[in-house]
């Protein structure tokens, strides 16, 4: 899977936790940038994004990671590992 | 050592000088020996072994943990060391309560265990080391970061000074390299740091400790002081507990930053905030982070509460179904955070129960004010609309405040009854205000101060750097502006006052 | 760095000069220059050689007499002691400027024995000691009334036991104490920069309030109005009780009968332990080579009249007989007497019901010792 397949999935993830077709995340966005996207939403997009990548993060990624952009960079590291 | 005593600034400043005299690669191994000495100071040697057992039990704990790969093992170690440091701080703080409960509890069915009160002394600063330690090790078994193979090093984390009386709670990750780097000598720290301690320091010996006088006058005697007054002194009170623990704060940051090591901030002008769920991320900052980070997505992510979502999707649809889990999770880091204030019903209640019940009805009732909204075409993006958010958010927080001024939780529902059974708006322009323990000079140095800290809060709200601000002005205005500070706090600081309120945590 | 460090100067020193100045300038403890204690800075003053006044004109006699016999030097030869009456004898009368004045207002019985107590104890006792024999030495009623003696009882117990056995050592004796004495430098140093002690003078200095807190100056050339002590321990009143007319004296002197004072004794009878005691410290001082001379200070006409009329067999009647016999037979001088007539006095020659103007006792009455 390339980067842009990725992120083509993760915003119809995005699109799908927060309810908004609108959303379209790159590299920098964070949780400022989402309206709804607050650290009681955080849990549900990421067990969400699990789910659709079929892995998991571990607590320390899911705490420490600043923005899609490193998000997007476990998932690929994840597939590799595969 | 009370921050605000006499003997606190020659203690750090004699600290500070020897710091930078020694040579770089000592300063560490000072900054534990003062830190040691400040907690004998502020606490005899007596509570020194709770201290070392915390220090030894995380240590070896983080150790054992990095050294097993199998995740079972980890996690058992884990737990054991979460359980051995919590014990001891829950065995301190909560005893009394549960005491409290039991006997409580027997009398509503007619039974009197009559379990007398222990008389345990928990070490300053419990509350907030065995946060910071637990934070630790579940960060090593996380893999966030290494434990670390000295335990004096590990031991200066765990006691480092300035934070040790009332946080902030640190993380390790954030502090290792700061705590242990070469420490060089940068003016600017110094200059930054003595001026955020002469900020804290107004703040406190200014404004906290006078509106403290009008506060315990009214609280001190409630039922002489219905209506208005109560709302008057808790009013106050919300700015007292502000001004103190973020004034407590500045010069604990301050301190800090003069020997270069930059700590967490634990405010972010809170009384800006427009809803509940945004003040608990700006007061008491690092409190709430960890428990996000420690408990409440563990519990989220959780295979139980992942399960309950499961079901509850299924029975109250996709939309109601996921809040469920969110709702119990939520319950559990709120009770939790209720018992680590504390110690009575009064503050469980306040700083527990009560947040927890605003942000479960605010997720809950927020599609009905929603409808509200939209149906009386208010507009959301005013200046009006604004201020209203936040006094409505005052007001709740005000709420809880009412039981923490109060004696007992008891007590704190016959203040609100007393609040609002009488109507005495009067009172704010025939000058009873001033017969409350301060006078026209104290109101007016008071109200000046405030509105001082919220020019400095409203820049902090639009993201403006306040140092940055000022080192831009010229020499003659830096002048004035501390000059002005220190000005009041010579003339208007209320000397030989309390310690700060969030110590007894 | 310079630079900086110029700045940091220029924004700290001056805070830091406010400071100090107004803790210096007003100290209202008193702490900063005599260490809280106003009574040793005045025995200091007055054992430096200057005439010293307190701006409210009270100080602790007592406390202040105590220093004054612990500082000064053990080569005095001449010492007066006794109640207010004696306090205006000064050198000049006595002819000597070996003399200090050791009179404290109110001395009764356990005041002069602390007072003899303390110079014994410091080996200070004068080749002369001029006594101010009064009705309060023999008056043990007064002593549970006026208990300002209370603070230095150690001593009047140490010097009875001396009398009576003949040594003695004192319990909590604290006149060899230097330690209490000593100026604590550490806790001056800590007021210096104290901004608690800070704002205490800002209220001071605003509210110009001399309750709270003391003055002692030094009488210049241009005199001064107030009370003051001399050099030589002895005491001048302020000036306008010095200028009370002959009728204001009377007008006192009435009213002290009126008012029937403890301190006239009227109702009262010599104390046979407070004489046996009297006679046993004479004897002990004469024992010690100590020329004692009896000063007996005459009342005011009005008042010695009517202790006459209606108050035969009181104390001062009693004691004017019994001094008189005891003298002659110790072959001890006296100087004056409590009947103003014998005395040679009259009413010109009082401020009020009591007390003799100075200028009077010069007149009057030979204190010289000098041979």
């Amino acid at each position: 899977m390339t980067r842009e397949d990725v992120f083509q999935e993760l915003n119809e993830v995005f699109q799908d936790v927060f309810d908004d077709e609108t959303i379209s995340v790159n590299d920098s966005t964070t949780s400022k940038d989402i309206e709804d996207w607050d650290s009681l939403e955080h849990i549900n997009l990421v067990v969400s994004i699990e789910k659709r990548f079929k892995m998991k993060f571990t607590m320390g990624e899911i705490t420490e990671m600043k923005n899609v952009g490193e998000m997007v960079n476990i998932i690929l590291d994840r597939m590799v590992s595969k | 050592m009370s921050l605000t005593s006499a003997i606190f600034l020659p203690f750090f400043l004699g600290a500070l000088i020897i710091f930078y005299v020694l040579p770089k690669k000592t300063r560490w191994f000072w900054l534990l020996i003062i830190s040691l000495i400040f907690f004998s100071w502020s606490d005899g040697w007596k509570t020194l072994p709770y201290l070392f057992y915390g220090i030894v039990v995380t240590y070896f704990g983080a150790r054992i943990i990095q050294r097993y790969e199998s995740e079972k093992k980890r996690k058992t170690i884990l737990f054991l060391t979460v359980f051995l440091s919590l014990f001891v701080l829950g065995a301190l703080k909560e005893t009394n309560f549960f005491i409290h409960l039991i006997n409580g509890t027997g009398g509503l069915f007619g039974i009197s265990p009559g379990l007398g009160m222990v008389n345990i002394i928990a070490p300053i600063g419990i509350s907030y080391f065995t946060l910071s330690l637990i934070g630790y090790v579940i960060d090593v078994n996380r893999n966030v970061c290494k434990a670390q193979t000295n335990i004096l090093k590990h031991a200066l984390f765990t006691c480092y000074f300035p934070q040790l009386i009332s946080g902030p709670i640190l993380r390790y990750g954030e502090m290792e390299n700061q705590l242990f780097s070469d420490h060089r000598l940068d003016l600017n720290n110094i200059s930054y740091g003595f001026t955020r301690i002469l900020w804290g320091f107004f703040k406190k010996m200014v404004i906290a400790d006078r509106l403290a006088i009008l506060v315990n006058t009214v609280y001190g005697d409630y039922t002489n002081y219905p209506g208005m007054y109560i709302f008057i002194a808790t009013l106050c009170y919300a700015f007292q507990l502000y001004t103190d623990f973020s004034g407590c704060m500045d010069i604990v940051l301050g301190a800090s930053e003069a020997f270069g090591i930059k700590l967490p901030e634990n405010f972010k002008a809170p009384f800006f905030s427009e809803r509940i769920s945004e003040f608990w991320r700006r007061w008491h900052i690092t409190l709430g982070l960890w428990f996000k980070d420690y408990l409440l997505y563990p519990l989220l992510k959780g295979d139980f509460l992942q399960g309950v979502g499961q079901k509850s999707k299924k029975l109250f649809g996709k939309k109601k179904g996921k809040n469920i889990p969110t709702y119990l999770g939520l319950s559990v880091v709120w009770l939790c955070v209720g018992l680590w204030h504390g110690g009575s019903v009064k503050y469980f209640f306040a700083s527990g129960i009560l947040p927890c019940v605003y942000l479960i009805s605010s997720e809950l009732l927020s599609p009905f004010f929603k409808r509200i909204i939209e149906v009386l075409k208010i507009n959301t993006e005013c200046f009006s609309y604004r201020l209203f958010s936040r006094f409505r958010t005052l007001m709740l927080m005000c709420l809880c405040w009412v039981f923490v001024c109060a004696q007992s939780f008891t007590d704190g529902l016959h203040v609100l009854k007393s609040m609002f059974t009488t109507f005495n708006p009067l009172i704010l322009v025939d000058n009873s205000l001033f017969t409350l323990g301060l006078d026209q000079q104290d109101i007016i140095v008071v109200i000046f101060g405030i509105l001082a800290v919220m020019v400095v809060d409203y820049m902090i709200n639009k993201e403006i750097n306040v140092r940055d601000f000022l080192g831009k002005q010229n020499f003659a205005f830096k002048c004035i502006v501390v000059w002005t500070q220190v000005l009041f706090i010579m003339f208007f600081g209320i000397m030989g006052a309390s310690s700060f309120i969030y110590f007894q945590f | 760095m310079i630079k900086s460090i110029c700045k940091y100067l220029i924004i700290f020193l001056p805070v830091l000069i406010l400071l100090v100045s107004v803790n210096c300038y007003a100290d209202p403890a008193n702490i900063l220059w005599a260490n809280g204690n106003i009574a040793k800075a005045v025995s200091t003053s007055i054992l430096n050689g200057n005439d010293t006044y307190v701006l409210s004109g009270n100080i602790d006699e007592r406390e202040a007499r105590k220093f004054l016999v612990m500082d000064m030097p053990n080569d005095i030869d001449c010492l007066a002691v006794g109640p207010s009456l004696i306090m205006c004898v000064s050198s000049e009368m006595v002819g000597t400027d070996s003399f200090m004045n050791l009179g404290e207002s109110g001395a009764d019985y356990y005041d002069i024995l602390n007072t003899i107590g303390q110079l014994d104890v410091t080996d200070k006792l004068p080749k002369t000691m001029i006594l101010c024999v009064d009705t309060l030495f023999f008056d043990k009623a007064n002593l549970s009334v006026y208990t300002r003696w209370t603070a230095q009882k150690e001593y009047s117990e140490y010097f009875l036991q001396k009398m009576t056995t003949g040594s003695a050592t004192i319990i909590n004796g604290s006149i060899n104490d230097n330690n209490q004495n000593n100026v604590n430098i550490i806790k001056q140093f800590e007021q210096l920069f104290s901004l608690s002690y800070f704002q205490s003078s800002i209220n001071y200095l605003l509210k110009d309030n001399t309750e709270s807190a003391e003055r002692i100056g030094v009488v210049s050339e241009s005199g001064y109005d107030g009370a003051f002590w001399r050099a030589d321990g002895s005491y001048v009143y302020t000036k306008e009780y010095q200028e009370n007319s002959i009728e204001k004296a009377s007008e006192y002197a009435k009213l002290l009968l009126d008012s029937q004072d403890v301190y006239l004794s009227l109702n009262d009878h010599i104390d046979s332990e407070c004489k046996a005691v009297f006679e046993q410290l004479i004897d002990y001082l004469q024992a010690n080579d100590v020329e004692v001379i009896f000063y007996l200070s005459p009342y005011h006409p009005i008042v010695w009249d009517e202790i006459e009329t209606n108050y035969q067999t009181s104390l001062p009647i009693e004691l004017e007989t019994y001094i008189s016999e005891y003298a002659n037979g110790k072959n001890i001088r006296i100087i004056g007497a409590y009947d103003p007539e014998k005395a040679g006095v009259d009413a010109t020659d009082f401020y009020d019901g009591r007390h003799m103007r100075a200028e009077s006792l010069m007149e009057h009455f030979d204190f010289s010792v000098v041979k």
